[in-house]
């Protein structure tokens, strides 16, 4: 959503991640034109891209798993079923229409890939025993177990070449098993692990690592070249595209939370829930590399890593997310767009080509059949959308191609709930919002009418409730000078900050709905009744604070009015204020005099007078330093605007004369200061 | 200083004088004559108790009551009366006399269940016998064949609340906590001070390691091992039955060496009976075998009397332990397991194989399996020289196969205490598997067999150093043990650590440790056979230096599985946000297992950087 100029919004009560553009006085809108904003809501058989653009999307059909907390890998068989290998009991699941089944037990923490091999067998790797098992007949049985491996993490059978290839981990090797089960090394990665495999163009195998995340290219026994060193840890999925291309998922994940180590007693205690700390979601990204092997990155997001690739039967790539479970797409142009948003966390298995397409997502382990585009449950739901107070909406705005319906509704809380509006008549056309006001929105377009319609530039203006600004304290400081705190006692002693007549007025305002504010200082002499502007008719304050000049006006003790108005913001009738006056703030720009300066043997004695008062510092300085002595009155505080000093110097000064300078402040920093030779 | 609490049950009787009763046997049933309810029971009334004495044969003694303190215990009155006996006069109170029945007007009015220490008069309280029939009453789990195993078979319905389990992860099995918390459960002795009831339990064939362990697990129970001998030779008297005022024993281990808690049968109704007016170890349903048994002697102390006595007849089973009695079944078989020890090493020991069977009970089973194995240990290897020890005990689990546990130990200066041996492995397995929450198992058999070198077969890590602190990716690390053994010059020891190459261009830090003190990462059992998988597992072999190693990667552990080392994608995979029944995550190390043929003492770390190399 782009954040049209004028005032920016921030409310102390919208937390909305969306802008909010102001069209005029009091009014702003919501408006959803990018990826990130239209995706922020519910996607039901419906697509946005990058452009800002809604459409209808894949529609899908819901078949849970059951027991089975995700999915790791998905076969497509020839009788229309699909056979899913699964974790975190390791059983093989078949869905045969709406039906989930368990088509085999593995004995393992998971099915990490499936493929067809000799006779049309099923042959699944599993972790962490390095097994491999074969599903025949409804039957599994143990078809390799993989010396010096834990994980089996992708599997390739080459008919070709009458051999299954196994990427394992934790040693990064890659294995060829004959019919027999008889297992070779193929390649020996440096890297731990060997996570995904693919049989390229050109009979080449191409396998990604999970350590530095290297894309291998591996054309023999032993032979092999780096053909990409991506950044981040993980090349996670790969899979071979139209024209010889090569689609590869690279992870970057970073630092995991530190783990506790496990006490060995743990081993045999009683399970429990498991609450550790989860990995932040890492970083995804999408890489092309053509036929001739050289890179272009098609596709990243910062908010996920990707767990899943597929390719499309329109050779497009098909990427899904770990988090939130989304499977996204990119074109040639680098239009990227959602094209399903499941209510999954993961995305596990993406078959898009083929006469049975499927999306499998893990926790929990759901299979989605791809049933078509779009449909007759064809919605888009925006996220709710915060306007920070009860609203007002106008008119309801957007551009679309084809027949669609939008609708809204409306709430006071942040998640949809029966206390909301129900949805409103839907609008074929731009039209004035029926919803009642609200605080949060959100925006529906159902595409049921027309499949091929597409929707963008969702614009919705809205006006707040208009809410008072409160100025809540008016403070005044000497330019320069810190506000004293009104928690905690001033300083004692300590050099006075130098004097200067102009004052720093700044004070603080609650203003619950961030429209702009004005304010209107006035000030008037401590006792009198009538208020004196401070600031201009015409002069506009827009800060927290003002400078206030003090030098023409009479010595005394002043208060200071702020008040604060939203009239900017708001019609006449509409706009509110508020005002609220200062303590009494000192106005002394005349130095203390000496009435009286002596000298008594060692002794200095003076009289300090001052118009306001009272004295607030007297001390001594010797033979032209400026190393200052304090000293305190006679009657020990400094607390009247006359006071009367007897400086005993004797400690400071050795004997024989020495010209002493005698200083003395006001409470506003005015100072003076007098010689008197000391014989 | 003489206590002023209550002690065990006790009963008196006249030395010498041998009444025969005709007391109903356990088969023949019939309602065991008239009661008299404690309301009608009167300061002065006199009449008289059935106890053994000597032998099998019931012998009356005087009673005379004193007064009935209402509300002695929760709805419960206690009858204060004077005994009178010629063998009382010496022993006053007797530990074991618990359970005689005493009669007034010709009524059962109930049982001697209550003394008190230091007793300087024969007085005693009486359960009401109302109290105690009400336990008789008491609904249990059905029979099923010979064996009722409550514990074991006992259906949903009938099943009650199993007192008897360990309260806490079965991998912190410790039979001294298990000890703790069913004294703590149990009201009659909570507190300790107030009525700590107890039962004589009769220890032969132990030692005194034995018997202190004994006293440790079972005193605050309630029970009160003393040494007693009598392992019971076999049936003197095949035809004995239970009848009131007979002895009665529950047989807790038996063969080479034996432990009995001897008490008074009440009365018998049937093929059941009450006994002892107070809880034996208030365990409620419970399986322990039980024998006629005949007194030997009453033994006249200070502090505390008590009979001395052995089984002459395994019959029927304890089938409830009740706070105002127990109750047998004499129908009822309480299925047992028999444990062996072996050990070798010792030549000429003349009893290198011992025998025992120990009842198959929650507590009482490690309980007797440590003090077997103990006892055998200590009484065959017995000698003031360092001893080097290691034993392999293979439990056999019904339907589940065996498994194989190792302890090691060296003792300085003579055989290790006995006591040592209720943190055994083998022990901890024992009450690990007989506690599981999962399902109830049946232990077929403990074997142990340990093997002994007079020696002190251990040498103490002094430290380590790497011996190129800068390794290549992919070769191994060199490290340089110091060890010094009990006697003799430090030596030096090299080994080689491998090193995975992706720890090319890491700091890497090594941990040192004796096999023994290190497990490998294990699932947490969500099953019985999660944890019989990780039982032998619970370590490496005892005489290995394990060198572990951190690495980057991280690992999770779930139902029997250990997957470690793991890419970041596959363990975030793996880990369910939905459901906290997820795998649990740990940091995954590598760790390798170097043989030193010796036990190990000591810890050390060393650190070396890995070089990466070009190719």
């Amino acid at each position: 959503m782009t954040r049209r100029p004028s005032f920016a919004v921030a409310t102390a009560l919208a937390v909305s991640t969306f802008g909010l553009a102001a069209h005029a006085v009091g009014t702003r809108a919501f408006d959803l034109g990018t990826l990130d904003d239209l995706s922020g809501g519910e996607l039901v058989a419906t697509s946005v891209d990058s452009l800002g653009r809604v459409r209808a999307g894949l529609s899908l059909g819901t078949v849970s798993l059951g027991d089975p907390s995700s999915v790791w890998s998905a076969l497509p068989l020839a009788d229309g079923s699909v056979l899913l290998g699964t974790g975190n009991d390791g059983k093989i699941v078949q869905v045969r229409g709406a039906q989930a089944s368990i088509a085999g037990e593995t004995g393992q923490l998971a099915v990490t890939s499936l493929t067809l091999g000799w006779g049309g067998a099923v042959y699944a790797g599993t972790m962490p025993k390095g097994r491999i098992v074969k599903l025949e007949g409804g039957k599994v049985t143990t078809f390799v177990d993989l010396p010096e491996t834990d994980h089996v993490w992708a599997l390739v059978f080459d008919a070709k070449a009458q051999a299954l290839y196994a990427a394992t981990g934790p040693q990064g090797k890659l294995w060829r098993i004959d019919r027999a089960g008889a297992a070779q090394v193929y390649y020996d990665a440096d890297e731990p692990h060997l996570v995904s495999l693919v049989a390229g163009p050109g009979g080449a195998l191409y396998a990604g690592s999970s350590g530095k995340a290297l894309l291998y290219k591996i054309t023999g026994p032993g032979r092999a070249s780096v053909v990409y060193d991506f950044p981040g840890e993980e090349v996670r999925a790969l899979a071979v595209g139209p024209h010889d291309t090569l689609f590869a998922v690279s992870n970057e994940y970073g630092e995991p939370p530190e783990i506790p180590r496990r006490p060995a007693a743990t081993a045999l205690g009683n399970a429990g829930p498991v609450t550790a700390a989860r990995p932040k979601a890492g970083k995804g990204t999408l890489t092309r590399f053509d036929a001739d092997g050289r890179p272009e990155r098609l596709l990243r997001r910062e908010d996920t890593h990707f767990s899943a690739l597929g390719v499309g039967d329109d050779g497009r790539p098909y990427v899904g997310t770990a988090h939130e479970g989304r499977v996204y797409t990119v074109d040639d142009a680098h239009t990227s767009s959602v094209v399903a948003d499941t209510d999954e966390r993961q995305v596990g298995a993406i078959v898009l080509a083929g006469a049975h397409k499927l999306i499998a997502t893990s926790d929990p382990a759901v299979f989605h059949e791809v049933r078509g585009t779009g449909g007759a449950s064809a919605v888009w739901t925006s996220k709710p959308l915060d306007a920070g107070l009860r609203a007002h909406f106008g008119r309801l705005s957007w551009r679309s191609t084809g027949d669609v319906e939008l609708s809204t509704r409306t709430g006071n809380t942040l998640t949809p709930d029966t206390t909301w509006s129900d949805w409103s008549a839907a609008l074929t056309a731009p039209g004035v919002v029926a919803s009642p006001a609200g605080r949060f929105v959100q925006v529906r377009a159902r595409f049921a009418r027309d499949p091929a319609a597409v929707v963008s530039q969702v614009l919705l203006p809205f006006v707040t409730d208009n809410l008072r600004p409160v100025v809540t304290s008016v403070d005044a400081a000497p330019k320069g000078a810190a506000v004293p705190s009104r928690d905690a006692l001033p300083p004692s002693g300590g050099e006075l900050a130098a004097h200067t007549s102009v004052l720093r007025v700044s004070w603080k305002v609650d203003n619950a709905d961030a429209d702009p504010l004005r304010y209107r200082l006035a000030y008037r002499l401590d006792g009198q009744a009538q208020w004196r502007d401070l600031t201009r008719p015409d002069e506009v304050v827009t800060k927290t604070e003002y400078e206030w000049e003090t030098a023409t006006l009479p010595e005394g003790r002043y208060r200071v009015r702020v008040e604060a108005s939203d009239d900017g913001a708001n019609p006449p009738d509409r706009a509110e204020r508020h005002a609220l006056e200062s303590g009494a703030v000192l106005v002394d720009n005349t130095p203390p005099s000496f009435a009286r300066l002596a000298t008594q043997g060692r002794h200095v004695l003076a009289e300090v007078h001052d118009g306001l008062g009272p004295i607030a510092r007297v001390d001594v300085a010797f033979d032209g330093r400026t190393e200052w002595h304090p000293f305190l009155p006679k009657d020990g505080v400094f607390d009247e605007a006359i006071e009367a000093l007897d400086l005993d110097v004797s400690t400071l000064v050795s004997a024989g004369a020495h010209l002493v300078a005698v200083r003395a402040f006001d409470q506003a920093g005015n100072a003076v200061v007098r010689e008197i030779e000391l014989k | 200083m003489r206590s002023s609490s209550i002690v065990v049950a006790a009963a008196l009787a006249g030395l010498g004088l041998t009444l025969p009763l005709a007391a109903p046997t356990a088969h023949a049933s019939g309602p065991g004559g008239p009661i008299m309810p404690v309301s009608e029971v009167k300061p002065g009334m006199k009449g008289y108790g059935l106890t053994v004495f000597r032998g099998t044969e019931p012998e009356r003694f005087d009673v005379e009551v004193i007064d009935v303190l209402t509300r002695f215990r929760p709805n419960q009155d206690l009858i204060l009366v004077k005994t009178s006996h010629p063998r009382l006069e010496v022993a006053r109170v007797v530990a074991g006399m618990s359970g005689s029945p005493v009669y007034l007007d010709g009524k059962m009015v109930g049982a001697y269940a209550y003394g008190w220490q230091f007793p300087s008069e024969a007085v005693a309280g009486v359960t009401p016998i109302q109290s105690m029939l009400d336990e008789l009453a008491r609904p249990l789990p059905p029979m099923l064949g010979p064996t009722p195993l409550p514990s074991v078979r006992a259906s949903a319905a009938a099943r009650e609340p199993d007192t008897q389990r360990y309260a806490g992860d079965v991998g912190a099995y410790d039979l001294r906590s298990h000890a703790r918390q069913l004294a703590q459960a149990s009201p009659a002795l909570a507190g300790g001070r107030a009525v700590p009831a107890s039962t004589p339990l009769l220890l032969g064939g132990c030692s005194d390691g034995t018997l202190r362990l004994a006293r440790d697990l079972f005193e605050p129970l309630g029970l009160d091992p003393v040494q007693g001998g009598g392992a019971g030779t076999g049936a003197i008297d095949a035809s004995a039955r239970y009848v009131d005022g007979g002895a009665i024993g529950v047989q807790m281990v038996s063969g080479d060496m034996s432990a009995m808690g001897t008490g008074t049968v009440t009365r018998v109704q049937g093929n059941r009976l009450v006994a002892f007016g107070h809880p034996m170890m208030n365990g409620g349903v419970s399986a322990l075998p039980t024998a006629v048994a005949r007194v030997v002697w009453v033994m006249a102390t200070q502090s505390r009397s008590f009979k001395m006595a052995e089984s002459v007849r395994p019959l029927g089973a304890l089938v409830n332990d009740r706070p105002t009695a127990i109750v047998v079944d004499d129908r009822a078989k309480a299925p047992t397991f028999p444990v062996e020890v072996h050990i070798e090493g010792v030549d000429g020991a003349p009893h290198p194989d011992w025998s025992f069977r120990v009842a198959h009970d929650k507590f009482m089973g490690p309980s007797f399996v440590s003090m077997a194995i103990g006892n055998a240990f200590d009484t065959t290897t017995s000698e003031r020289r360092d001893v080097t020890w290691h034993a392999r005990t293979a439990i056999t689990v019904r339907g589940h196969g065996t498994v194989t546990v190792d302890d090691v130990g060296v003792s300085v200066g003579g055989t290790p205490d006995v006591q040592d041996w209720a943190h055994a492995r083998a022990v901890r397995a024992v009450g690990a598997l007989l506690n599981n929450p999962w399902e109830d198992v049946v232990v077929e058999k403990v074997d142990a067999r340990i093997s002994v070198r007079f020696a002190r077969d251990m040498v103490h890590l002094r430290g380590a150093e790497v011996l190129a602190d800068v390794v290549d990716a992919g070769q191994p690390a060199r490290v340089r043990l110091h060890l010094v053994p009990w006697a003799g010059r430090e030596e030096t020891l090299d080994v080689e650590v491998p090193l995975p190459p992706e720890l090319a261009g890491r700091e890497v830090e090594i941990e040192l440790a004796p096999g023994w003190a290190e497990a490998p990462e294990l699932p947490t059992p969500d099953r019985l056979d999660d944890l019989l998988a990780n039982l032998p597992r619970g370590a490496y072999e005892p005489d290995t230096l394990v060198a572990s190693i951190r690495l980057p990667e991280q690992g999770v552990a779930f139902r029997g599985h250990v997957a470690s080392r793991l890419p970041p994608g596959a363990f975030d995979a793996l880990r369910p946000a939905h459901d906290s029944r997820a795998p649990e995550p740990f940091v995954s190390y590598l760790r390798t297992s170097l043989p030193l043929h010796r036990l190990l003492d000591g810890k050390d770390r060393v650190r070396l950087r890995v070089r990466p190399v070009l190719h």
